[in-house]
């Protein structure tokens, strides 16, 4: 949109110093209320092909930053821009370019799926609502394959048919439907039983490979940011703490927050990797 | 569903009343035994089985059993006309409630407010500006009966537009057009079913009251409510006459209720728990 379209050309999605705030309920008559700051001066790069986790307690401003990288709520301070064209809460036609760029798989997958609609309407919503040119059929037929489901008999179904990690297959698939090059998942896995954890997390990790998808993960799952992301970033009341690569960050925090996430992870006697 | 809700006794007694109440009105459309209005000044306060009156005649002379079929037709009109208006102004108006947006509040307190006021009081005042008719009658019980059903459904469309399914459409490019065609009415309407059908219980109710207060159907169409009106006054010498025209609005209000029952439950299992409040429609005041 301005001029900054020039900027370096392969970070995809830029968040630069995000602010916001909430206001709370009113403690007193006559006082102010308070507020609440859930975000206090961001800032995050993604390269294309890249993967940055967002690691941080319930709290710490997780959820606020994926709503504004997702351009479903308005900064107070900041801007987000997708290769170099800012991106603003606004009508949905606005915003159809950078929906078909940047999708979303959300955490739980029993809220995620609309209980009265077919699966393949599901998966079809983004072909729709973003007028994406192609037989809508057959795309959410290859869509269902490539997350590992049959297409044949998944479709017609209701995701109340389905296990957790076939709904979270589904909620992938609906992501991939636009082509997208940007994957935000808010908690991915964290309402998954631990075998199908690991299932979904190859199906990413598989996925993000072969389309070049660049990830943004925000989990409080640090075995999973080792295996999906190469970035990582701490979040902490609202300001990021830390951030590296992942390895050398779980390998040797800096900052004491970080070093008590870690070790509240639990552990097993002998395990062979994080 | 259906099948759900006719196994429940409450269903099945529901609907065959429903059904009676649905074939009276449609029968008396073709054939009554006399003509519900024909006076015949001869045979007054005939008793029940006497000169063909299967269940005598008023003081008029005019056949009671012809008047009940023939006034099913009214019950089952403006109970299902009543309930369209009650849909239409009830789903209107809890989607200008509950889609957020400016003015969102402002008709939620409306709504409210609107609960507030008596049904019956309101087609009063209308029939008086308008006359009496079974349109008034129509309109006035659909918004009354209405706004009941809007703040019913605002709350249950608020909670449906807070769910992880509707943040995944509006990611997915969904317009708020789309997110209340597409996922929030699917996704009331069984509690919408529910109401509407509750509805149908008020609005027989309301229909006789109004008529019987003299506000609903004009003579000479024949009404339940306007039977009771006319035979009242004769309760002392004939108390039979008025037991017809009262047990039938009894028994078609009981009807609806219970088959909205059995609707709630076939839908809900969760409502079957002991000690759970239903959604239910308040009862006219």
């Amino acid at each position: 949109m301005d001029g900054e379209a020039a900027g370096s050309a392969d970070v995809l999605l830029r968040a630069e110093a995000l602010h916001r705030h909430y206001p709370l309920p009113r403690q007193r008559l006559l006082h102010r209320r308070p507020v609440r700051h859930a975000l206090r001066g961001v800032d995050l790069e993604l390269a294309a092909g890249g993967s940055v986790g967002i690691v941080g307690e319930s709290g710490s401003g997780k959820s606020t930053l994926v709503r504004l990288l997702l351009a479903l709520d308005r900064a107070d301070a900041g801007a987000v821009s997708y290769r170099g064209r800012a991106v603003e809460p606004g009508p949905p036609r606005t915003l159809r370019w950078f929906r078909r760029e940047v999708q979303v798989v959300l955490q739980d997958p029993f809220a995620s799926l609309d209980p009265r609609m077919r699966v393949a309407d599901i998966v079809a919503e983004p072909l729709e609502c973003l007028d994406v040119p192609g037989d809508h059929a057959a795309r959410v037929a290859e869509l269902l394959g490539a997350v590992g489901l049959e297409p044949g008999p998944a479709k017609d179904r209701y995701p109340h048919e389905f296990s957790g990690g076939q709904r979270q297959r589904i909620a992938i698939a609906r992501a991939l439907a636009p082509g997208p090059r940007v994957l935000v998942g808010d908690e991915p896995l964290s309402a998954l039983d631990v075998a199908v954890r690991g299932q979904v997390m190859d199906l990413l990790r598989g996925l993000a490979a072969d389309l070049g998808l660049a990830l943004v993960l925000v989990s409080h799952d640090i075995g999973a940011m080792h295996r999906l992301c190469e970035q990582i970033m701490v979040l902490h009341e609202g300001g990021v703490v830390e951030r590296g690569r992942t390895a050398d960050v779980l390998a040797a925090p800096s900052h004491p927050y970080t070093r008590r996430l870690l070790a509240a992870v639990p552990q097993l006697p002998d395990r062979e990797q994080v | 569903m259906t099948r759900r809700v006719l196994r429940s006794p409450t269903g099945l007694a529901g609907a065959v009343v429903v059904a009676l109440l649905v074939l009276g009105a449609l029968v008396s459309l073709v054939w009554t035994p006399f003509d519900p209005t024909l006076v015949d000044p001869a045979s007054t306060w005939l008793p029940p089985l006497s000169g063909g009156h299967l269940l005598g005649t008023d003081g008029s002379g005019r056949d009671l059993a012809s008047q009940l079929l023939a006034g099913a037709r009214v019950t089952a009109f403006t109970a299902a006309t009543a309930t369209v208006v009650a849909a239409v102004v009830g789903v209107g108006l809890a989607v200008l409630a509950a889609v957020p947006r400016h003015g969102g509040e402002v008709v939620a307190h409306l709504i409210d407010v609107l609960v507030a006021l008596p049904t019956l009081l309101l087609a009063m005042v209308l029939a008086a500006v308008y006359g009496g008719s079974v349109w008034t009658a129509v309109v006035a019980i659909g918004i009354g009966t209405g706004v009941n059903v809007a703040r019913v459904a605002r709350a249950e469309m608020t909670s449906v537009l807070g769910a992880d399914y509707v943040l995944a459409a509006e990611v997915a490019g969904a317009g708020t057009g789309r997110i209340v065609r597409r996922h929030v009415l699917p996704n009331v309407a069984p509690v919408l079913v529910v109401q509407l059908s509750l509805v149908l219980a008020l609005a027989v109710l309301a229909e006789a009251a109004l008529s019987y207060l003299g506000f609903g159907t004009p003579p000479p169409t024949p009404s339940w409510g306007r039977m009771l009106q006319d035979l009242q006054q004769y309760v002392t010498v004939h108390p039979l006459v008025v037991v017809w025209p009262g047990c039938a609005i009894a028994v078609v209000v009981l009807g609806f209720t219970l088959l909205g029952d059995a609707l709630r439950d076939a839908i809900d299992p969760r409502m079957r728990l002991p000690g759970q409040a239903a959604p239910a429609v308040e009862v006219l005041p």
